[in-house]
């Protein structure tokens, strides 16, 4: 039994991976924090413990148009951090809301005032002058909203991004994307707008956005038509001209009526060294070289034993499933998630691809995970799973991976799953 | 990768085999491709009844019903082509390209004629059709879905059609039906003498007027024009509001609205106003 409002629908680690923050149908963030490794139990070497618990968005209604605004969390993206709170960006439909994560585990005691309860003392008591003494209490970890950053989306955010410049970030939704100051709130910059004059015209919508890791001036997004445009904030106010825009040619033997909507790209991320990016449609994962705009370098199948299912995904609406893909630390492996609770992994220099499954009942604390298999037509063998057995409702839209080690996190459904390379 | 080597066989329910194993223009790739249109319409319509349709669906939805239906499209102004079969060309190209057709519409004006320029719908030239508001644009699109709709209807209807055959296969059984109670068309070409293409307006002619004496247009029409009107009570049932920006993209895109299935599901009658439709779209 699963709670619609416990579905996770945002996975994220931080800049340093401490922290592995997870954001839900319900408007809620959990963050896990990575526990120190101690000498007392050196098998619970680095284990993620829930740190912090909030509600960040509501639903809301808008009287306007008579709809409510969904509080699904779609995005967190981390600040980096540069003192001793943590800073989240976390994003529904329609507002970012800046977050501030601190600890308290230090409380004043001995006013002179008031006693330790908050009640006024009776002033007659009051003999001598007494300062407040800072006493160690229990941790305690607060989470409160810094800034909220609403009503510049009409349609709804797929995206935010924080610039490398740590002073703005963007923030996409269908049709614009808008920069943002996060010390300012009441306005934001519009700086790409693909809505048509005519709606009747409307033929692509974005689907992804983010910045450069290292040049603050440079972002990509991605469109439900398979093409990426990398935008230059210096040449452009409105970045309506792309700088590069990045196709691959359709393959006409493999095209069919769904060749549009399977290449619609769900995720777009750049590798940690800023030369790759990575896009997810349906079926692949590809790798761009950012010099090169007529084809990318690499393309990985993750499930193209779909490829003759398509019309009853179509019909299932499967089809239209969001994957995201993740870069690992040293941009030598990418991550990407699937059906039936697998997800994929493949080695770009080994060329080497795996695929693994996310549930309860193969994964006890400290298994190793078993590779699996997907049998596509003839004989099956005994650990292969066929394709009309697959469960398309596991889905793992959402994965993650630690910024420097081998530690990833899984999101199937409501459950959320931690991997580590196991070493020795 | 599928494809080439794949054994075609008969599409079993909600699976069908990717369209690029199947030869283009055979008639399983016309049954896949019917499928996928109403599977699209029906999606679309459920999607637009939400509170809140998600854009990039709605955008993904309709550009493959644009491709499907910008297909068929082709295939009926160009049926010369592999796609149709195998009647004889000059009898058909004539009378399916949209230059010449409009060309001999203007001059003697059927009765029918002058109700379709009364209606808003009814153009004359290309120019109007820039000045439709999208009400009208919706409308048309909506009749041109709609038609495609009882296409389907029609087809199901009807006895099944041989491989050769599209959907619009009748058309080309007409012509042929026709010209040879007329005066056959030598295959001349369609500049080769004024005889074929006369004969061929000729049976234009001759099929419209019958077409229309038998249906009456302007109710056909009407029920369209209608559809436009209810369309808050249409497919868009118990909402009261809609949000702005789905609203607007709504306006374009085409809905069946039940009022316009009520049409004569002829299969023959059904082509012609198809086809009627496709000359004044300006395909």
């Amino acid at each position: 039994f699963c709670l619609s409002a416990d579905i996770i629908s945002t996975v994220e680690f931080d800049h340093t991976g401490e922290l592995l923050a997870t954001g839900d149908k319900g408007g809620r963030v959990v963050i896990f924090q990575r526990e120190q490794e101690s000498k007392n139990q050196p098998h619970r070497r680095g284990e993620y413990n829930v740190y912090s618990t909030f509600q960040s968005h509501e639903p809301e209604f808008d009287y306007l148009k008579s709809l409510e605004i969904e509080e699904k969390i779609n995005k967190i993206r981390w600040l980096p951090q540069q003192n001793a709170a943590y800073f989240l960006l976390s994003t529904n439909d329609k507002t970012v809301k800046l977050w501030k994560i601190s600890e308290r585990d230090k409380r004043p005691e001995g006013y002179n005032l008031k006693d330790d309860d908050g009640r006024i003392r009776d002033p007659s008591t009051i003999t001598t002058l007494r300062v407040p003494v800072l006493q160690p209490m229990d941790l305690m970890v607060e989470a409160t909203p810094r800034r909220v950053f609403a009503n510049a989306h009409t349609y709804h955010i797929n995206s935010i991004s924080v610039n490398s410049d740590y002073e703005t970030y963007m923030s996409a939704d269908d049709l614009r994307i808008n920069l943002w100051n996060l010390e300012i709130t009441n306005r934001s910059f519009n700086i790409v707008d693909i809505k048509p004059a005519n709606m009747e015209e409307l033929t692509e919508v974005i689907t992804a956005a983010e910045f450069h890791p290292s040049q603050c001036n440079t972002f990509v997004y991605s469109s439900s038509k398979g093409t990426i445009r990398l935008c230059d904030m210096r040449a452009l106010a409105l970045c309506d001209k792309h700088s590069k825009f990045f196709e691959e040619p359709e393959d006409p033997s493999n095209r069919s009526f769904f060749s549009e909507i399977i290449s619609s790209i769900s995720d777009v991320k750049f590798s940690h060294s800023g030369r790759y990016m990575m896009t997810r449609d349906y079926l692949t994962v590809k790798v761009w070289d950012l010099n090169m705009e007529n084809r990318p370098i690499e393309t990985y199948q993750v499930h193209d034993y779909l490829r003759s299912k398509l019309c009853s995904l179509y019909e299932n609406d499967c089809i239209f499933d969001k994957f995201e893909c993740v870069w690992n630390g040293s941009d030598s492996v990418i991550m990407t998630g699937s059906y039936n609770n697998f997800f994929r992994m493949f080695d770009r220099n080994t060329k080497r691809d795996v695929t693994l499954e996310a549930s309860r009942e193969n994964s006890k604390p400290r298994a190793i995970l078993k590779p699996r298999k997907v049998c596509v037509g003839g004989k099956r063998r005994k650990d292969e799973i066929s394709v009309d057995s697959l469960d398309f409702s596991k889905k793992i839209l959402h994965t993650a991976w630690h910024p420097s080690e081998n530690i990833i996190a899984v999101a199937a459904t409501n459950n959320l799953y931690i991997f580590q390379d196991k070493v020795n | 990768m599928t494809g080439k080597g794949l054994k075609r066989k008969l599409p079993e329910e909600g699976d069908l085999p990717e369209g690029s194993a199947v030869q283009k223009g055979s008639g399983l790739y016309c049954t896949q491709r019917q499928s996928v249109l109403n599977i699209s319409l029906d999606k679309y319509n459920r999607g637009q009844k939400l509170l809140e349709p998600s854009l990039r669906r709605s955008v993904l939805i309709a550009n493959t019903l644009r491709q499907i239906q910008e297909e068929i499209r082709q295939e009926v102004s160009h049926p010369g082509t592999p796609q149709i079969g195998s009647p004889p060309a000059a009898q058909i190209s004539p009378l399916s390209e949209s230059n010449s057709l409009k060309e001999s519409l203007p001059a003697p004006a059927p009765p029918s004629r002058l109700s379709m320029e009364n209606h808003p719908m009814g153009l004359g030239d290309s120019d109007d059709w820039t000045l439709l508001s999208s009400e009208e644009d919706f409308s048309l699109s909506s009749a041109i879905s709609s038609l495609l709709k009882e296409l389907d209807v029609a087809i199901d209807g009807s006895p099944a059609p041989s491989p050769q055959r599209t959907p619009l296969g009748s058309i080309e059984n007409l012509e042929t039906e026709k010209a040879d109670k007329q005066e056959p068309c030598k295959a001349e070409g369609k500049h080769g003498g004024c005889r074929p293409s006369e004969t061929a307006f000729g049976n234009l002619e001759i099929m419209s007027s019958s077409y229309l004496r038998d249906v009456a247009l302007d109710d056909l029409f009407l029920d369209i024009d209608t559809s436009v009107y209810e369309r808050d009570a249409g497919p868009l049932g118990g909402r009261t509001l809609s949000s702005a920006a789905s609203d607007e993209f709504l306006k374009y895109l085409p809905s069946c609205h039940p009022s316009s299935f009520s049409m004569n599901p002829n299969a023959r009658d059904l082509n012609e106003l198809e086809h009627i439709m496709e000359i004044l779209v300006g395909s």
